[in-house]
């Protein structure tokens, strides 16, 4: 009986295609729609995710999300150091900094003069914990000579605007890219051989082979910085270049603040609860203590309350599913009309109504089925094509939502069919006769 | 045919996205630090509840910060860093010219005074008593010769051979002669008496002044080359020839300290001080390092709570803490070179645990405001850290 129906659905092959596509569209956008939002969700704690290695952020008990920083004194650090369980505690500064910077045009050959906002980074001086995941060019250790700082790569392209940064080269490439945009003329001093006097017998010494030039130089609160380095960081929401360097040094990028430090980043001693040390921090401390997983939720709750982002999706989402609704429902209806006959007859010969509802049942299973393969299917390659650090899309499939937009298409699937079943339900056999 | 195609599609479809799902659960793993922070575990055992506390390597004689008595332009620095000083030892001097000039001046009076009264102890001359001698013999011979004038005119007067006015002559000159002759015998009585004790005495006086005088200048001199006052090694030198020396330096001329055994200044926020015991044991890192560490021994407490000093080192801390400063000694196997004076370090010290009964920080704080239906699940967003 089900390959009777199979038959059945496959026998007009427009309204078959027709009905696997609607469901296929109302699929892939709710998976689509659902995979931006909560992409765009993770990137506004992209930088929680960005750091790793510590087990608790310590922060001020009103701090509501990542970029909510609520500075706090210093002694704070000694204060959570003295926790039992901890095995360190390190600060970190988060903050907003204005960069400026000269260059001279690619076309024109003006200078252009820039002050952008960016999102500084202030990293423990000598662990450098909460480093960026990945260096794209220079090393991170070079954070410890002076003036030294890290820039994330997608970033670059607000510091130099327009000059159509190809962020897809090769790090040697990026490098001479960024070195000719930027005024110098030679990457600066570094691995350059110095004659010694000092030391005889010795002509040359190479005196830091290791360390990388320095790209471009920047200021920031008057005070000069120097690109060590190139970082791949995840984008951030705000999408604002993001700036590492030392704590000490974040200080002096920054204007004059009494309170400077924006998290104490902790590790907890292999074998304690995360939980019960947190709970501690905070009886010794007053200060909030919340894991990784904690914070982001934190971050995307503030998100999901106070801003309007989620209803914006939540509509787009709507919107498909009801027009998947209608769409599938319609043809679906129109093609069970079409088939009418033969429900009739199939009821003449005396099959069941359960097993003729089975039957349509079925058939909207199949059709749910294929378009939701092909709907998730699609919305991955389109989220595929667009991955990775350069792109400007936020993308990103949480398993939950392929059992939503299954379920979802189900749900379409049931009320598409609704009608028909009425319809083969209340079916007289005797149709089959009439004209 | 189409049927066949769909369900392949659709399938594979499916299996894409779950794929890419999967693989997108996965996060790369957490990376170590490079340079692990510095860590309350000392032999892999935990210091129990330690205070933390910042401190600052310092001489076990205190840094000494050298000044100067008198203001002036440097002439010489008698000493290098890093040399060893011993008590006494001249470290830098100034420019003394104007000093010695006024010492020699002293000391010149003090000569003139001292001549002045060897002068009043010879007194008489020796050459001036014969003609003091010659006078009262002449004086004598005069008063011999006027008294036998006098004794003629009385012989002559009786016998009506001169005249009053003759006779009245002869007698006064006779009485001229004898006050000429007890003059002269005075005189020399006067002389051979040598000098008047009063005067000796102020002349010893104005030697006592003038040494004094000469004593001052000698010190005045001295002042103007710093010494050290106790042994120790010279840290830094701030003062170098012809530079101006000024009682109100901004920085030490030189800094001085004896780095036999080396000290931590650990200051103790006064939040923790209720939890601080004195006695306990400690340990010292470098400044956020976590090797080597220290088993550094309580020295001394100074029980004088002072505001927080800039450790931290940021652009402005507004002072809002008061510390209690407390000493430690580093062990004496540091190796000259292994730790400098000046250095900042990060001290646990172990303390008793933090009674959570007493926490004025309810821990209620922690959690996020109030959940509502839109929270989102942790174990949904475990998914994706892993």
């Amino acid at each position: 009986m089900g390959w009777i129906a199979i038959r059945m659905l496959t026998g007009d092959r427009a309204k078959f295609i027709g009905i696997v596509f609607g469901l296929a569209f109302a699929s892939a956008l709710i998976m689509q729609q659902g995979s931006i939002f909560w992409g765009l969700m993770l990137r506004t704690c992209a930088q929680i995710y960005d750091l790793r290695g510590a087990d608790l952020w310590v922060m001020d008990p009103s701090v509501q999300f990542i970029d909510d920083v609520k500075p706090m004194l210093e002694r704070q650090l000694g204060i959570v150091r003295g926790v039992e369980g901890i095995q360190w505690a390190v600060p970190l500064y988060k903050g907003n900094a204005r960069a400026k910077l000269t260059f001279l045009d690619k076309t024109t050959g003006k200078r252009v003069d820039v002050t952008e906002q960016v999102i500084l980074i202030g990293l423990d001086d000598n662990s450098l914990v909460g480093e960026p995941a990945e260096m794209f060019t220079g090393n991170l250790l070079d954070l410890h000579r002076p003036n030294s700082v890290i820039v994330d790569k997608v970033g670059l392209r607000k510091l130099f605007p327009r000059q159509g940064l190809n962020l897809t080269k090769t790090p040697e490439e990026f490098k001479s890219q960024l070195v000719k945009l930027s005024r110098r003329k030679e990457p600066a001093i570094m691995s350059k051989s110095i004659q010694t006097n000092d030391i005889p017998n010795t002509k040359t010494v190479d005196t830091a082979s290791e360390a990388s030039p320095v790209l471009f130089e920047m200021e920031m609160n008057e005070h000069r910085a120097e690109v060590v380095g190139v970082c791949n960081a995840s984008r951030t929401f705000q999408s604002n270049a993001v700036i590492y360097t030392t704590f000490s040094r974040a200080k002096e990028f920054v204007p004059r603040e009494r309170k400077l430090l924006s998290y104490v980043l902790v590790k907890v001693q292999p074998g304690q609860n995360h939980a019960e040390i947190a709970k501690r921090i905070t009886q010794q401390s007053g200060l909030a203590a919340l894991t990784t997983d904690e914070f982001v939720a934190k971050t995307i709750n503030y998100y999901l309350r106070y801003t309007g982002i989620p209803i914006n999706f939540m509509t787009t989402v709507i919107l498909g599913f009801i027009v998947g609704t209608a769409i599938a429902g319609q043809m679906f209806y129109s093609f069970t009309l079409e088939n009418i006959r033969q429900f009739g007859a199939l009821k003449a010969m005396g099959v069941g109504n359960l097993r003729i509802v089975g039957m349509v049942l079925l058939q909207a299973g199949l059709v749910g089925f294929l378009g939701y393969g092909l709907g998730v299917g699609g919305a991955t390659l389109f989220g595929m094509a667009n991955r990775g650090q350069n792109s400007e899309l936020a993308f990103y499939t949480h398993w939950y939502l392929l059992l939503l937009d299954a379920g979802a298409t189900m749900i379409i699937c049931v009320l598409a069919s609704l009608l028909s079943v009425l319809k083969v339900v209340m079916l007289e056999p005797a149709i089959v006769f009439r004209g | 045919m189409i049927r066949w195609l769909f369900t392949l599609l659709s399938i594979s479809g499916v299996i894409l996205a779950v794929v890419v799902v999967l693989e997108l659960r996965k996060s790369p793993p957490p990376t170590p630090p490079r340079q692990p922070p510095p860590m309350p575990i000392v032999d892999k055992s935990p210091i129990p509840s330690p205070v933390s506390a910042t401190g600052v390597v310092e001489a076990m004689s205190e840094n000494v910060l050298i000044g100067t008595n008198i203001p002036g332009v440097v002439a010489e620095v008698l000493v290098k860093v890093d040399d060893t000083v011993t008590l006494g030892q001249p470290l830098f001097r100034l420019d003394d010219r104007q000093s010695r000039a006024d010492l020699k001046a002293a000391q010149a009076k003090l000569a003139v005074a001292q001549a002045q009264l060897e002068r009043l102890k010879n007194f008489p001359r020796k050459e001036d008593l014969p003609p003091a001698e010659a006078f009262v013999q002449e004086a004598s011979a005069r008063l011999a010769d006027a008294d036998a004038a006098w004794q003629r005119a009385q012989r002559l007067f009786q016998r009506g051979s001169i005249s009053q006015s003759d006779y009245d002559r002869d007698r006064y000159a006779f009485s001229v002669a004898q006050a000429a002759r007890d003059k002269a015998v005075a005189e020399l009585a006067r002389l051979k008496a040598g000098s008047w004790d009063r005067e000796i005495a102020i002349s010893e006086a104005e030697i006592l002044s003038s040494q004094a005088n000469v004593e001052s200048a000698k010190v005045d001199l001295d002042r103007h080359t710093v010494q050290a006052l106790a042994p120790g090694q010279v840290l830094q030198v701030n003062v170098r020839p012809g530079q101006f020396a000024a009682q109100l330096n901004r920085e030490p001329l030189l800094v001085l300290g004896n780095t036999g055994t080396l000290h931590v200044r650990a200051d103790i926020d006064e939040q923790d001080l209720d939890r601080f015991d004195p006695k306990a044991k400690a340990f010292a890192y470098l400044k956020g390092r976590s090797d080597p560490v220290y088993a550094i021994t309580p020295y001394r407490v100074d029980p004088y709570v002072i505001p927080k000093r800039n450790l931290t080192g940021e652009n402005s801390e507004r002072i809002d803490t008061r510390v209690l400063q407390v000493i430690y000694t580093l062990p004496k196997t540091v190796k000259r070179g292994e730790l400098y004076v000046g250095q900042q370090m990060d001290v646990f010290i172990e303390s008793k645990p933090f009674d959570s009964s007493k926490s004025r920080f309810a821990p209620e704080v922690q959690k996020p405001a109030e959940v509502s239906s839109q929270t989102i699940s942790k174990e949904s967003l475990k998914a994706k850290s892993g």
